[in-house]
Order: structure tokens, then sequence, then C-alpha cells
């Protein structure tokens, strides 16, 4: 992995709520390897959201690395070739997403559109109120305006709920931090949807439970030796050190996740 | 029986080169633009936080990068 990997991590920086960078990993390490790799280049220290994998999901055809594929949000893809001959490209399509996406869709009726944009703004609460006002018995809005309302809510929906499970498996796996955060801006976005306020108060009912306050104990203790493991590197975080935490809260998700960066420390 | 021998390894490097050059022609699995994507990880993505597979990356445009040649 070279010198083309800083410049889609800055793109996934610049573009967080639209871009997800993935990368595939081809040649013979570990994932452990792998992982070790990243972090000794800082990649991680920068809080990147992209991730890594040494499964590839499909083949891109090309004979020169690194190569890329463009998928849209609904997997289609939208471009294939060589990163580095077409990075302006892909700079091109990310900024034209965003825009349309901030502006909401062009090929939806103005009152509809809005909406989507206004969700994305990180208003869902407020433009799903104001689609299903659209829908609702009543409304003087056209039937053109009413199915395209009736999509939208259906889409958007959707995306809360993928928001909802990924907050649920973030609980489920002990990174707690991460739930706060996101629970946070669920919280605000979602402010006067009646319909979600109760899913968002279960969460964060459970965050704050008494069940989970040594898990989180636990995850403070590693997320500080993370901080260390992805600004300093692997040599500077022994195993020893990791154990320590693993032996300090047995059978915790934060144990774990300390094992599995002994594997990572150890594989470089 | 050595040049019946010698013939027959022939005969099996000659076959076992035409379907390695078959194979590597093979572009069933090669993606182009318009082509709708579905993939499942067996195993979770580094700095994934639960992502399983492609269409948990829904709602984003996703950028796959090869380090590898497919």
């Amino acid at each position: 992995m070279g010198t083309s990997v800083p410049a889609a991590l800055k793109l996934q920086d610049e573009y967080q709520d639209s871009l997800q960078v993935v990368f595939i990993e081809g040649s013979r390490v570990t994932s452990d390897q792998m992982h070790a790799f990243a972090i000794d280049k800082g990649w991680f220290d920068v809080g990147t959201a992209a991730m890594w994998s040494k499964e590839a999901p499909f083949k891109t055809g090309e004979s020169v690395i690194p190569s890329y594929a463009l998928l849209d949000p609904t997997g289609k893809v939208l471009l294939k070739g060589v990163t580095t001959r077409d990075h302006k490209k892909i700079e091109e399509a990310l900024e034209e997403f965003a825009k349309a996406r901030k502006k909401g869709p062009k090929d939806l009726p103005k009152a509809v559109s809005k909406q989507v944009a206004e969700f994305y703004k990180g208003k869902p609460g407020k433009a799903l109120k104001a689609l299903s006002a659209l829908t609702a018995e009543g409304s003087r809005a056209s039937s053109e305006d009413q199915a395209a309302a009736q999509t939208a809510i259906d889409t958007l929906t959707a995306a809360v709920e993928r928001d909802l499970k990924r907050l649920d498996w973030l609980l489920d796996n002990g990174f707690y931090a991460v739930a706060e955060d996101e629970l946070s801006d669920l919280r605000k976005g979602l402010k006067g949807a009646d319909e979600w306020t109760t899913a968002v108060a279960e969460r964060s009912t459970r965050l704050e439970s008494d069940e989970l306050k040594s898990e989180r104990s636990a995850e403070k203790a590693l997320l500080k030796l993370q901080k260390k493991l992805y600004s300093k590197g692997t040599g500077k975080v022994s195993a020893k050190s990791l154990s320590a935490i693993a032996e300090k809260y047995p059978g915790s998700q934060a144990a774990a996740r300390a094992e599995a960066l002994i594997a990572v420390v150890e594989a470089d | 029986m050595r040049r019946t021998s010698t013939a027959l390894r022939l005969t099996g490097l000659t076959l076992a080169l035409v379907l390695t050059s078959l194979l590597a022609r093979d572009t069933s699995a090669q993606v182009y633009p318009g082509l709708q994507t579905k993939f499942d990880f067996t195993r979770s993505l580094i700095n994934g936080r639960g992502t399983t597979k492609l269409a948990d990356l829904e709602g984003k445009l996703v950028w796959v990068e090869f380090w590898g040649t497919y």
C-alpha cells in the first residue's frame, strides 16, 4: 500500500458524510500484519473512517495497482479504473454527489427534494415529519408529489433504521464512546419525530445503565492505550500493556479488543 | 515407452497452459459501470465497526480501492 492511500484518506475525511473508503489488500500479508502496517503509517492516528479488508468483493480487471471501483449509494458501479490515473475523476464525482445531496435530488418534486436535502443536513426528524405531512390524509400535495414523498419516506426510514442497527452493533460490541457520539447526533437529528424518540431513548438508557459501567471503564482504559498505539506506532505499545487490560477486565468487550490488538502488535 | 511418457507430459503441460490462459481471461466477476454489486464479507473489516457486507454501507458512495491485481 503506497502513496495513493493518504490521498484516499484525505478524501474520506473531507467527505465523511457521503463517502466510505474500503481498501482491499491483495498481498500475502495477514490481516493483523496489514492492520499493523496501517497503524505504523499513522493512518489510524487521524481518526480515519476508512476500512480495510483482505477479501476482494469483486474484480476490477486492471493489471495496475491501485485499481478502484466507485459505487453509488445502492451499490451500482459508477466508475472503475486505476486510482492514480482517475483521481481527478473520482474527486469530481465526490464533489458532484456531495453538492447534489446538499441541494436535494433534481429528479424529485421540489417539495420532496427540499426535505431529502434537510435529511442529509442532519435534520432527519424534521424532514420525515414534513414528508409525512405531504402524504397525510387531506394533504393538498399533488398525487405525483405524494407518491414521491412516500418513496422518499421509505428510503430515508431505511437509512434511520440502518443507523439504529449500527448503534446496536456498537453497544453490543463495546464501542461505547463512538455509540455515545452517534446517539447524540441521532437524538438531535430525530428531535420531534415521535416514532423514533422511543428507539433512541431505549439506546440511551442502555448506554447509561449500571450494567455497562464496568464495560465502559474497561473501554476507557483501552482507548487511552489505543490512542498511544495509533499515534506512536506498534513498537511503542507492548503486548504486556494490552494484556494488563484484558486481565483487569476479564470477559469484557474491551478485553476481547485488547487481545485482538495484541495479535496486531505482535504481527508487526 | 519413454517417447509415450514424454508425449503424455507434453500433452498435460499444453492442457494446463490452455486452462490457465482460459481462467486468466475469465471476466465473469469483473465489474463495469452500471453493474449492480452485492457482497458479503466473511471476516469483519478492520475499522469496520460491524460492517459485514457492502449493503451495510448503503447511503454513501463507496470507493473500493484494490492493492493487488484482481
